[in-house]
């Protein structure tokens, strides 16, 4: 039988009779098929046959005689390109990361910062290659659920898989605009959209136009500065970190005549990072008749430290707490002046600034608010000298990793060794403080200090197993692929079954899938 | 396989309590499906629950599977149907394939070796023919009953019906399954969600009506076909027997022609519910043009046997079961070879899935589904109902499930080669050919 067979024609209307008929009931409607003759023809007594015959007839009439749908509209085919796909190596691993078939522990999946789906669409970007279409599904998905993929999957996801989120309302953070560039954000009607855009899209224009054109963001913002609501401009002024120069610095200056109390602390917050400020500069001159340097002939000079008194109504303007006692109102003071004023007026290094204020009878408010500095003003000379003077690693963060490393390595090995706050102090080992020190310096690790974390924590761990256990995230997501080798070998040694072995083994595992990963991109066609 | 003594099967249980329970529950009345292979027997027994706990004793471990809750092995319904099947009555006797559900608790490999270890089953001529006899009967009355019950509910109308309550289904499927026709009482347990499907706008207002009635018109079908089994070809009847849910011994369809050829795995499908799942294996032959389907299915908590690799060539012997385009088959032994490199047959624009389908309804009313090869569509429309699209502008709907943004993702709006299965309503799509060879769906 053909798609235009006979009974297609007829249907309609028999087909009409029967539902009614059916509906209701032959009990109460007679049904005799009239308007169908092949089951007229059967000569069957009961309505209820007829019925059901008929219903059998037009069942299959319809599903035979069925026409194809016309489609009118235009189709749309995703734009051609411009990358070539990720190796083929390297889309197997992928497929393993994402199809569960690697058992990811704690320390590589999560969204953290050891990631490998992660890593892997890093290296993808880096190499300049894009998702292949089979894996664009579930990399969307899973950067859906964990926002901290979001920023790699985008640079990798190929202008298919812009087109395919572009489609789909869950995926909408993934769909670029291929025009946003040109007419979206630095054409006219950007001033239309920071007029009237909601508050939240408003801090995103503005976030993004800062850390692109922060002199034009700044411009964009004052022009409607009056009109802003005090918690807006409390927002926008903090918006302002990204890019922040000392172009800003009449703009944040102004602010601290603002109204609203949250605007003005916002300003002067910023301008804690802007020592070459005048705020900056009044900090120096409230500073300087409290210090006094006496110079001793035959003893070591001495740092003498008067308390400020009460804030009088310009120090209340630059943030300067009114009710604080003495000490954290020093603390303040020393934070927010520039750090180079030290050097200046005593003709001190940075180190030697510093072993004069921890011989001060105000040793303790020195030290926070040089490091309030340090960290706001991200001074790495005065860090350095922080970390060298003091031993600890509350400094590292400001500095750059190599720094970081070199100067962390005489800390960590400190712990491994016999006496106060190492082994054998009978104090156990400062679990936390190993973490802070570690976490300090960023990733990934350079050999060298890489190597002596490993070869340090094998000798810890000699005394107390389980202390690699918290320190498994870290570790994985920033030893180095290269000390693979070393990893093995000290699972290996690790003989007792438990969380020790298990957190090494995953670290393990972890750099040789990041290894892999490194390799499948660089090598590969 | 000698039947066990009581002894042993009681030796099996694991304490006295299960002993006696299994005793309460070793009656017939309490069962239903009841079946028996040579090493496998099992049955339906009606618990405290809505829905019987479905039993399966694999008998050359023995083994024990059952949908109860219970953490004991084997449970009290193990226990009593194996109590059953000794004190047997013959009711447990004579059905050669397993339903679905009853797959054994133990991989078919291992089953196989073990089965053919023992060595055949002796046969009774006498009592298989008294068997069938029985079993006819039982058909025959079940129709009987099925039609009756068809007729008052078309002299009622589809509007009382839809106001009945599951049970109204339920009890009726329940019917069938006694009467050994468990593919009809799976259609009836089916219309229960048809009729309580949303009043559609499409049509009038009642597009559960119109489906109802296909389905209705359907069984009727079945019940007047049945009566006029003698007179039907043998396709004909075996499309019948595929609908009443008669299964078919594997020795059976191994003893019909067999079909050698390279066959290419171009498709494969999951379906099904939290019961019970069945899959769909494609094949077709390159020299003979074949295309023919293997199916296995697996009970709830089940893998569904991993059959064939998509896009694999398997050099190989199909048997074909009895019936009409597109048959069912089974593959002969173990393939002489496997390698990659498989594609669809060759395709056809859109036209082509309605011929197909209108050339399988012509010969088998009963025919749910046909597959299809698309040559050069696209996939489309992704915010309202996707559908696909030949470059004549002919459209086929897809089903709307999250498929498609993977197809999306495979095809990016350009003309591709599809594999899929037509049934009249939606397409069903399981494959698409990429540049790196067949990709399932």
């Amino acid at each position: 039988m053909s798609a235009n067979g006979p009974v297609a024609g007829a249907a309609t209307s028999a087909e009409d009779e029967l539902v009614a008929a059916a509906l209701l009931g032959v009990g109460r409607r007679p049904y005799d098929a009239t308007h169908l003759a092949s089951v007229a023809g059967l000569g069957l007594a009961r309505p209820e046959a007829r019925i059901l015959a008929a219903a059998a007839v037009l069942g299959a009439g319809r599903r035979v005689g069925r026409r194809a749908d016309r489609f009118e509209g235009a189709i749309d085919e995703a734009p051609p390109e411009d990358l070539a796909a990720a190796p083929e190596a390297a889309v197997q691993l992928l497929e393993l990361l994402v199809g569960g078939q690697v058992p990811l522990s704690g320390v590589m999946g999560g969204g953290g910062e050891g990631d490998l789906v992660g890593h892997w669409l890093t290296a993808c970007a880096a190499a300049g290659r894009r998702l292949p279409p089979p894996l664009l599904l579930p990399i969307l998905d899973a950067a859906t659920r964990r926002t901290v993929l979001r920023p790699p999957t985008l640079r990798a996801l190929g202008r298919r898989g812009a087109w395919l989120a572009a489609m789909n309302p869950t995926w909408a953070w993934a769909a670029t605009d291929a025009d946003a560039d040109t007419d979206g954000q630095h054409g006219d009607d950007v001033e239309a959209r920071w007029a009237t855009a909601p508050r939240p899209v408003r801090l995103a224009l503005l976030a993004s136009l800062r850390a692109q054109a922060p002199d034009q963001a700044r411009t964009l913002l004052a022009t409607t500065w009056p009109r802003e609501t005090a918690a807006d401009r409390a927002a926008l002024v903090e918006a302002l970190r990204t890019g922040l120069s000392d172009d800003d610095e009449p703009f944040l200056e102004a602010a601290l005549d603002d109204r609203a109390a949250a605007v003005r602390t916002a300003a002067a917050g910023l301008l804690d990072s802007l020592p070459r400020s005048r705020r900056g500069a009044r900090m120096a001159v409230r500073l300087a008749p409290l210090v006094h340097l006496d110079r001793r002939r035959l003893r070591d000079d001495h740092l003498d430290v008067d308390l400020p008194g009460g804030p009088d109504a310009a120090a209340r303007r630059d943030g300067l707490a009114a009710g604080a006692k003495g000490v954290v109102r020093l603390e303040q003071l020393v934070g927010a002046t520039p750090l180079t004023w030290w050097e200046q007026e005593f003709d001190q290094s940075p180190a030697e600034a510093l072993r004069l204020a921890g011989a001060s009878t105000v040793a303790n408010a020195l030290n926070r608010g040089f490091l309030a500095a340090l960290r706001a003003q991200h001074d790495p000379r005065w860090a350095a000298a922080h970390v060298a003077e003091h031993g600890n690693p509350m400094a590292l963060a400001v500095l750059d990793a190599p720094t970081a490393a070199r100067l962390a390595l005489p800390l960590l090995q400190a712990r491994a060794t016999p006496g106060p706050g190492g082994l054998g102090s009978g104090v156990g080992v400062n679990r936390a403080a190993l973490q802070h020190l570690l976490g300090a310096v960023a990733g990934p690790w350079n050999d060298l200090f890489a190597t002596a974390v490993i070869d340090v924590l094998r000798r810890i761990a000699g005394v107390d197993p389980t202390v690699v256990v918290p320190l498994g995230p870290v570790l994985a997501a920033r030893l180095p692929p290269s000390t693979a080798a070393h990893v093995e070998g000290w699972a290996a040694a690790i003989t007792t079954l438990g969380p020790a072995g298990d957190t090494v083994r995953s670290i393990h595992h972890t750099l040789t899938l990041r290894r892999a990963i490194d390799e499948a991109f660089h090598d590969q066609p | 396989m000698p039947r066990w003594s009581r002894d042993q099967v009681l030796a099996l249980a694991p304490d006295a309590r299960s002993v006696a329970a299994a005793r309460r529950l070793a009656r017939p009345g309490t069962w239903s499906g009841l079946g028996s292979t040579d090493s496998l027997v099992w049955g339906r027994c009606q618990g405290s629950g809505k829905d019987p706990y479905q039993v399966t004793v694999d008998l050359s471990e023995p083994a024990f599977r059952c949908s109860c809750p219970s953490r004991k092995q084997p449970c009290k319904h193990g226990l009593a149907l194996l109590l059953l099947w000794f004190e047997g009555d013959g009711s447990l006797d004579g059905v050669a394939d397993a339903p679905g559900w009853a797959a054994p608790p133990i991989p078919r490999p291992e089953r196989g070796a073990r089965r053919a270890a023992d060595g055949a089953a002796v046969a009774d001529p006498e009592a298989q023919a008294r068997r069938r006899a029985e079993r006819l009967e039982l058909m025959d009355r079940g129709l009987d009953d099925l039609e009756r019950w068809l007729f008052d509910l078309v002299r009622g109308g589809l509007a009382a019906a839809r106001a009945q309550p599951y049970a109204f289904w339920d009890t009726a499927a329940a019917r069938l399954v006694d009467a050994q026709l468990p593919g009809l009482a799976e259609r009836v347990r089916a219309a229960a969600t048809l009729v309580a499907g949303p009043a559609g706008v499409a049509t009038g207002g009642a597009a559960w009506a119109h489906d109802l009635l296909d389905e209705l018109g359907l069984w009727w079908l079945a019940v007047r076909g049945w009566r006029r089994r003698d007179d039907l070809d043998e396709a004909t009847a075996a499309n019948l027997r595929v609908v009443l849910g008669w299964p078919r011994a594997s020795e059976e369809v191994l003893a019909g022609p067999h079909v050698a050829d390279r066959w290419h795995i171009v498709g494969l499908r999951e379906d099904g519910d939290d019961r019970l799942r069945s899959q769909r294996t494609w094949l077709w032959g390159e020299a003979t043009g074949g295309l023919h389907v293997l199916l296995d299915f697996a009970a709830a908590g089940q893998a569904l046997r991993l059959a064939h690799v998509l896009g694999s060539v398997i050099d190989a012997d199909l048997a074909l079961y009895p019936g009409s385009h597109p048959r069912r088959a089974m593959v002969v032994g173990v393939p002489r070879t496997i390698e990659a490199g498989g594609h669809l047959p060759p395709g056809t624009p859109v036209e082509g899935a309605l011929e197909t389908l209108a050339d399988a309804v012509a010969t088998n009313p009963f025919c749910p589904r046909v597959p299809v090869s698309l040559a050069g569509v696209r996939v489309t429309g992704a915010a309202r109902g996707s559908v696909v699209v030949d470059d004549g502008g002919c459209a086929l709907p897809l089903r709307q499930t999250e498929d498609r943004w993977r197809l999306l993702a495979l095809t990016a709006g350009r003309p591709v080669d599809l594999f899929g299965e037509w049934d009249g309503r939606h397409l069903h799509l399981c494959t698409v050919a990429s540049e790196n060879g067949l990709v399932g769906l």
